[in-house]
């Protein structure tokens, strides 16, 4: 692991796990660093020596009662907000989907042999880590076909975006007409949801 | 059902018709002192309110906001002893909240658990496991003393100090509770610790320090008692005829209130007699404990609140408006029930899955000092029955 990885921010901890995804908590005012689409990758502790990449499909706040009561009073102070977002451990959830892992320095492009640990701390990856895992794409097939509740089209569109930015500019436009072809041969039979992914990475 | 709630219901309302003229023909605070005294004279066992120096039966709007103050909010929970465990222990956790009205800075929590396992503590003289009163009974005295301490903590602020309990502010212990004199004791200390922060907070920096209890939703029928006191002719005023509340009796002041305060009004400060209060009264003049009603609700969702505070605070104006406001904003923040206490009943409560933790931990420790965990059948059995899953360390 590189110093711009462990300098990534911690965006929350595993909480619970399996070999196709996890979900990370997290306490509400941490939530300014995670996105949609955004590359991520735990930390492994000493009982596995597993880092799992993953893109973030979903960030949910839990339903919370003493919240409902505040908003049905509609008389929120700043002291009160500030409390409730710095301390309360109202848990954030972030959703991540695995599409592959990294082993003693060895990118695989594949779902990890097992899942990370609870309490594994989470971070997003660093530029060098998206740049050398997007090298290869094919963590798309995985996401395309994946069966949670998320809107794969528009992950992928995220993800793909988001490797686009981290490239030099002379390589961006390059790198996702690679991305359009890849796509193509995965979706020749779905031509509708070929269609919206291509309209989703098309540059501007 | 229906028909028989239908029922008690109208019965009731022509109590509270018969309670509303009563409380409005009280424009002599000369005649219901008297009255009370005679009561008081003849030991009729009258346990009912007496006013303090305002009028029964008016409201007093709520005053301005104070600009700034400090408002502490304590509130405890606990893990009663239990004999099928792995041990005799019990468990009190006191959370408080610190809550900076008319700022914008960060609210301070602090909890306090405390563990307790020697002999002395969780068993009586007979030797007997103490019961859970007995517990709660500690917990009470030690949620007045933490309050008592922050507030003291805090005495050189620059704004008003206003303390909240969770409940009534008169304390008392039964029978079973062993250490109840030294309980009882160490209680009314907490309030002179408190009014001492009053003491150096006014002499120092002239600012003040309140203390209220907060009792949601009362149930009590204090001035019903009055009204009841005071429609006895004098050769009535007897133990038989106080028993009750008479043709009154059933109804709570409740609705009274909900027809005499408008949201945010409170009723005239008054003091409950009893052989309690008295004993507060003994220690001190500044620790009878008074208190008002005050309807923290909104337009057309009326609530209840009674709110106690001792004497210290009742017999000065300025601390009895700060109180009234601040009470009212505080319930405002949360719809109807003081933020702070909210929160600081969050700090403090165990939940189930903190209590199954905490016994895992103390079977943790009694194997690794080699103690034989015993566990009662009859736990073990509840378990199975009602199919928890347990995992244990091995």
């Amino acid at each position: 692991m590189n110093e711009d990885t462990l300098q990534q921010p911690v965006i929350g901890s595993v909480l619970r796990a399996s070999t196709v995804g996890f979900v990370c908590g997290t306490r509400s005012q941490e939530i300014v660093h995670p996105s949609f689409g955004a590359f991520v990758r735990t930390r492994h502790g000493q009982l596995n020596d597993i880092d799992v990449i993953g893109l973030i499909h979903a960030i949910s706040i839990d339903d919370d009662p003493l919240v409902r009561q505040l908003i049905l009073a509609n008389n929120i102070k700043p002291s009160v907000e500030r409390d409730q977002r710095e301390n309360r451990m109202v848990p954030v959830e972030i959703g991540v989907v695995n599409v592959g892992y990294v082993q003693v320095g060895h990118i695989y492009h594949n779902l990890p042999p097992r899942p990370p640990l609870s309490l594994d701390p989470v971070q997003l990856c660093d530029t060098e880590t998206i740049l050398r895992f997007t090298e290869r794409l094919d963590f798309l097939r995985l996401v395309l076909n994946a069966n949670g509740d998320f809107p794969t089209e528009e992950l992928v569109a995220a993800a793909l975006l988001q490797a686009a930015s981290v490239r030099p500019p002379g390589e961006r436009l390059d790198f996702l007409i690679g991305a359009g072809r890849r796509l193509t041969g995965l979706l020749a039979n779905d031509l509708p949801r070929l269609q919206h992914v291509l309209q989703l990475i098309k540059p501007t | 059902m229906g028909r028989a709630l239908a029922a008690r219901n109208l019965t009731l309302n022509e109590r509270l018709d018969a309670a509303w003229e009563r409380l409005m023909a009280q424009d002599d605070l000369g005649v219901i002192h008297e009255r009370v005294q005679l009561a008081r004279e003849r030991d009729v066992g009258f346990r009912g309110a007496a006013p303090l120096g305002e009028p029964v039966n008016a409201a007093y709007p709520l005053p301005p906001l104070p600009a700034r103050a400090t408002i502490l909010a304590a509130d405890g929970s606990q893990v009663y002893p239990s004999i099928h465990a792995a041990a005799l222990y019990y468990l009190t956790n006191i959370g408080v909240f610190v809550y900076h009205h008319g700022t914008e800075d960060l609210p301070e929590q602090i909890t306090e658990p405390a563990l307790f396992y020697s002999e002395k503590d969780v068993r009586d003289e007979n030797g007997q496991a103490i019961t859970n009163t007995a517990v709660n009974a500690r917990r009470n005295v030690a949620e007045l003393q933490m309050l008592a301490r922050e507030t003291w903590n805090r005495r050189n602020a620059d704004s008003p100090l206003l303390a909240i309990s969770d409940g009534p502010l008169l304390f008392w212990v039964g029978k079973d509770v062993p250490d109840g004199k030294r309980l009882e004791q160490d209680y009314l200390g907490a309030l002179v610790h408190l009014h001492d922060t009053h003491a150096s907070a006014a002499s120092t920096y002239g600012q003040s320090a309140s203390l209220i209890g907060y009792v949601d939703r009362p149930t009590s029928a204090f001035v019903v008692s009055l009204l009841h006191l005071l429609g006895l002719d004098d050769d009535d005023v007897r133990e038989a005829a106080l028993k009750s509340n008479g043709d009154l009796e059933g109804l709570a002041d409740q609705p009274l209130m909900f027809r005499l305060l408008k949201p945010g009004e409170r009723s005239a400060v008054m003091v409950q007699q009893s052989p309690q209060n008295k004993r507060y009264h003994d220690k001190g003049e500044s620790y009878e404990i008074a208190f008002f009603y005050l309807n923290v609700g909104q337009s057309g969702a009326y609530h209840l609140a009674r709110v106690e505070m001792p004497m210290w605070v009742a017999r000065s104006q300025p601390l009895l408006d700060q109180v009234h406001a601040l009470t009212f904003d505080q319930c405002q923040l949360m719809w109807r029930y003081p933020y702070a206490l909210t929160r600081a009943d969050e700090l403090a409560v165990i939940r189930a899955a903190e209590r199954t933790r905490l016994d895992d931990m103390i079977e943790i420790e009694l194997l690794r000092n080699e103690q034989i965990v015993e566990r009662s059948e009859k736990l073990e059995s509840k378990t199975v029955r009602h199919g928890r899953t347990r995992y244990r360390p091995k």
